[in-house]
């Protein structure tokens, strides 16, 4: 319960942080937002990364650990609609403050600030998606509120739940191919976490790598 | 759609028409000047066990049943409690023991004896008082009791509820959300304050005055820009604060060009609920609501008169919003330095300055009452109500003042 909260705020004002912790982790066995990643809790990890980066930091949906509201973070709930993704990106983009909004899902604990303030700064559309092997990472992007909250919570309400769906009927932009091995080099800022097997792989890969540039934790 | 309104209907309509925001979760140290939206419950005794008020001795007052200066009585110091220190170990009949103020005061203990009243070597103690039943001890839950309610939904969280939410052991605590406000002016003569003003052009003051008293009552603005006399650049300017909980705009809703806003606001699905209200500055008042979108204001483009509705109407809602269940500015009955006259017809909220003199509040003009004189705004304290159908409030006559001024109450003495 004793959580210092004093996180170094974030300088881009203009841009909303959310951690997405809604997801249902059954494969995982236990709730993704509260499973300890180098003695942190995923949610409250990622948090505070964003808090080194924005201002406006949301964490939507699910159950996280308090400490995961860093200082100044914000919880909250989602809107109504079936469990999916969708619904928490919608939940997310309602409740942010600025027009540009960065979303990361909870499974993702070896995200970057580098492929984070990468997504911030590619040229401008509706939304902004790395892509590598393994596909689109939607829950790992940058989303301009007012254009894409319209179509995404027609698509939520119509039950076209597919994010992959949204990509392809709002202006996507990806970051893919060197672009992004200039931000990711190692290739673990996009590594997914569903299941322990998961979890186990992604804490020795990155035990191999050199820190996390400028992660406030 | 109605036009013309009375103030108080103008603003029941406003009220009406807008919801309170949902809840977030966030830091307790986050949290001063928030609307709680959860009722806190204790789930613990505050203080959680019988401590002490005092550095000194607890003692069994049987042992010292008649101590005196004449007639001190001697015990061992079995102990020594500090705060925070483990007090399961019994007191047992014939000893005392050292105890800190804020320790907790050990089984078998009934009374303190504060050190003043005591003489000791280190090893025994002698006791120069008698004391009474529990002196100088605090009861465990004597302040909070396990399942009190104690801060009530709606309160707006001050120093003092922080710091109980902190005794409480809770981190974080439920909020009404903070709304945001998107806010442009219209007008092909506007611009930025740091660009020319050649040719007739005016600085665009209001969206800086808006913004800044949207921060006043915890409101998020986010400024649209300035938008052009074309009906399609308004309406984009518009559409681009459709994801806001409130929209305002300034200027362009004059009776001479207030039927172009409206087709704009037709057209993206604002349903206009009144246009006009009869107060003084500021008649041409519109607003509206978008279906699953923000409430919509379009104020007077004088910048006294967007200031002054914003105040009267806007801020209310932003208040309502926010969970507030106290939406205006605390009032006085305010003595006229002045006699002030009127047409009969609409309400005028006359700016004033406020000065204590004897046991009364006293209100003076502040200057030019024109609805473009912005300096009058920097001195007014208050806004004097003039109801609608006087015609004049003499000399040395009360009338009703909205305070703005929160320093107005500050004070030179300390009051002690």
């Amino acid at each position: 319960m004793a959580v210092p909260r004093t996180a170094t705020r974030g300088t881009l004002a203009t841009v909303s942080g959310v951690v997405l912790t809604g997801g249902a982790s059954q494969r995982m066995g236990s709730d993704k937002a509260h499973l300890e990643f180098d003695g942190r809790p995923a949610a409250e990890r990622i948090a505070r990364l964003l808090a080194g980066l924005v201002n406006d930091v949301l964490i939507v949906g699910g159950s996280p650990p308090d400490a995961a509201l860093v200082a100044g973070a914000r919880l909250v709930a989602d809107v109504d609609g079936p469990q999916c993704s969708l619904r928490g990106l919608v939940s997310a983009l309602v409740a942010a403050r600025t027009d540009c909004v960065l979303v990361v899902a909870t499974d993702l604990p070896l995200v970057t600030p580098d492929l984070l303030l990468a997504l911030v700064a590619w040229p401008e559309a509706d939304a902004v998606v790395p892509r590598d092997a393994n596909g689109r990472h939607a829950l790992c992007a940058l989303y301009r509120r007012e254009p894409v909250l319209a179509v995404a919570r027609e698509r939520l309400e119509r039950g076209q739940l597919a994010l992959g769906g949204l990509l392809g009927a709002i202006d996507t932009a990806y970051i893919e191919g060197e672009a992004l091995e200039r931000v990711d080099p190692e290739g673990v800022a996009l590594t997914n976490v569903n299941t322990p097997d998961e979890l186990a792989a992604a804490r020795e890969r990155q035990a191999r790598c050199s820190p996390m540039r400028g992660d406030p934790a | 759609m109605k036009t013309g309104l009375g103030a108080a209907a103008a603003l029941e309509a406003i009220l009406d028409a807008t919801p309170v925001m949902p809840p977030e979760t966030i830091a307790v140290s986050s949290a001063l000047g928030r609307v709680l939206a959860e009722a806190v419950e204790s789930d613990r005794r505050l203080p959680p066990a019988d401590n002490s008020a005092m550095d000194g001795y607890a003692v069994r007052r049987a042992d010292v049943a008649g101590a005196s200066t004449e007639r001190s009585i001697e015990l061992p110091i079995a102990y020594t409690i500090p705060a925070g220190g483990d007090a399961s170990r019994p007191l047992e009949p014939g000893e005392a023991a050292r105890i800190l103020t804020g320790a907790p005061v050990p089984p078998g203990a009934d009374a303190v004896v504060r050190q003043e009243d005591t003489e000791s070597d280190g090893e025994r103690v002698r006791v120069l008082v008698s004391p009474s039943p529990r002196e100088n001890i605090r009861d465990a839950g004597e302040d909070v009791q396990r399942g009190d309610r104690v801060i009530e939904s709606g309160a707006v969280i001050g120093p003092g509820h922080v710091g109980m939410l902190a005794s409480l052991g809770r981190s974080v605590v439920a909020v009404h959300q903070r709304p945001r406000v998107a806010l442009l002016s219209t007008g092909d003569e506007l611009v930025e304050p740091d660009q020319s003003v050649d040719g007739g052009r005016i600085v665009s003051s209001n969206s800086y005055s808006l913004a800044a008293q949207c921060r006043a009552v915890g409101a998020d603005p986010v400024y649209l820009g300035i938008a052009r006399d074309t009906p399609e650049d308004v309406e984009q300017c518009f559409r681009a604060g459709l994801g806001a909980d409130v929209l305002v705009s300034s200027a362009g809703v004059s009776v001479g060009d207030y039927d172009f806003v409206r087709d704009v606001l037709e057209k993206i699905g604002c349903g206009v609920i009144f246009w006009g209200v009869q107060i003084k500055p500021g008649y041409p008042l519109v607003f509206g609501r978008i279906e699953g979108g923000p409430l919509v204001f379009g104020l007077p483009g004088n910048p006294v008169s967007a200031m002054m509705t914003f105040e009267q109407f806007v801020r209310p809602a932003l208040r309502k919003l926010t969970g507030h269940h106290k939406l205006f500015r605390p009032t006085v009955r305010a003595r006229l330095a002045e006699t002030l006259t009127k047409k009969p017809g609409r309400l005028h909220f006359v700016r004033v300055e406020l000065e204590r003199s004897g046991g009364d509040i006293v209100a003076r003009g502040a200057g030019n009452q024109s609805s473009g004189a912005l300096r009058s705004m920097t001195r007014a304290q208050g806004l004097l109500v003039f109801p609608s159908e006087d015609t004049e409030l003499a000399e040395g006559a009360f009338a009703t003042v909205q305070v703005l001024d929160d320093e107005f109450f500050a004070s030179e003495e300390p009051g002690f």
